[in-house]
């Protein structure tokens, strides 16, 4: 008898285990509010590049700045609405945590290397379209990670969309047309997956 | 089966070998810290009985309480420590051992 019981306490151990290891993935409000910013961001460039929308040279740098401001407050805010949610500290929860923070830190880095380039040896805007085929690389790389990791299989769908996207991105370097087709590219390998993180968010406790 | 091969249950360590602790220190395996209200909603039970066995937990120093804040609102954490790690993979080994002995009957 106290060994069936004992059977039994396993069995809801190991469901509490399962359970924790299968926690949601609670970061889809970060994607979701990056994936945004980027295709208007993109598209923005796109329409002044294209000569669509006629702003003076300068304001570019204007909207990346606004970018990184915008994304950066933006995360301090939705940080603060994640206390309360269930499994906020699994392997999975934290593993995606750190894999975007130093993928934005890579980002980061490729930006000011490429800051020094164009200061020190004149403006190559080319060089600078490189970030874009870099951030997919990058996205690819964190969802691929993500979904070995979590056993979230439906992540290798966003993971191939933005390895295929970096190779677009390289073959699209130097044209107008490259903001364009990246800000379509971020819908699918951003903003959807984001949303479907959310909609399988775990309610808070508190 | 035979009294003999009957699983020495004495040799599994009694602070873990408690249903609620034993979900308490499972869930922690897998998310750690855990807050109060998460453990306490994972594992169903109410806050008086889930804060008793953590006192437990915490005495044999396998869980750490860590009392701060969300926002406005207190909130408890429960971290699992490398003792309660090192003590909840030695219970799985025991229990896997004195199982072991009886499969083999």
């Amino acid at each position: 008898m106290e060994q069936q019981q004992v059977l039994a306490d396993l069995e809801y151990a190991k469901t509490l285990a399962e359970d924790g290891v299968k926690s949601p993935l609670v970061g889809g409000r970060f994607g979701l509010m990056w994936g945004v910013l980027l295709v208007i961001t993109f598209t923005v460039q796109w329409a002044f590049l294209s000569g669509t929308v006629e702003l003076p040279q300068h304001y570019l740098g204007f909207l990346w700045l606004g970018f990184g401001v915008v994304g950066g407050i933006g995360t301090f805010l939705l940080d603060r609405s994640l206390r309360d949610k269930p499994g906020l500290r699994s392997v999975g929860n934290r593993l995606d945590n750190a894999i975007w923070l130093f993928f934005s830190l890579a980002m980061a880095a490729c930006f000011v290397g490429l800051l020094v380039y164009m200061s020190t040896r004149g403006a190559d805007y080319p060089m600078f379209d490189t970030m874009v085929a870099i951030g997919f690389a990058g996205q690819g790389m964190a969802y691929g990670t993500l979904s070995q990791v979590t056993g979230q299989r439906w992540m290798l769908l966003p993971a191939t969309a933005a390895l295929l996207m970096a190779v677009v991105a390289f073959a699209l370097l130097a044209t107008v047309v490259l903001y364009l087709v990246a800000a379509i590219g971020i819908v699918f390998t951003v903003v959807l997956p984001s949303v479907h993180q959310l909609r399988n968010e775990p309610a808070d406790v508190s | 089966m035979s009294v003999e091969d009957t699983p020495d249950l004495t040799k599994l360590d009694d602070v873990i070998h408690g249903r609620l602790r034993l979900g308490v220190m499972a869930y922690l395996s897998a998310v750690n810290p855990a807050s109060f209200a998460e453990l306490a909603k994972k594992t169903a039970t109410t806050n008086g009985n889930l804060s008793t066995h953590l006192s437990r937990l915490e005495k044999a120093g396998y869980v750490r309480q860590e009392k701060g804040f969300s926002g406005k609102r207190p909130q408890t954490l429960v971290h699992m420590t490398s003792a309660g790690r090192s003590a909840w993979i030695d219970y799985l080994s025991t229990m896997k051992q004195l199982l072991s002995n009886d499969l083999e009957i």
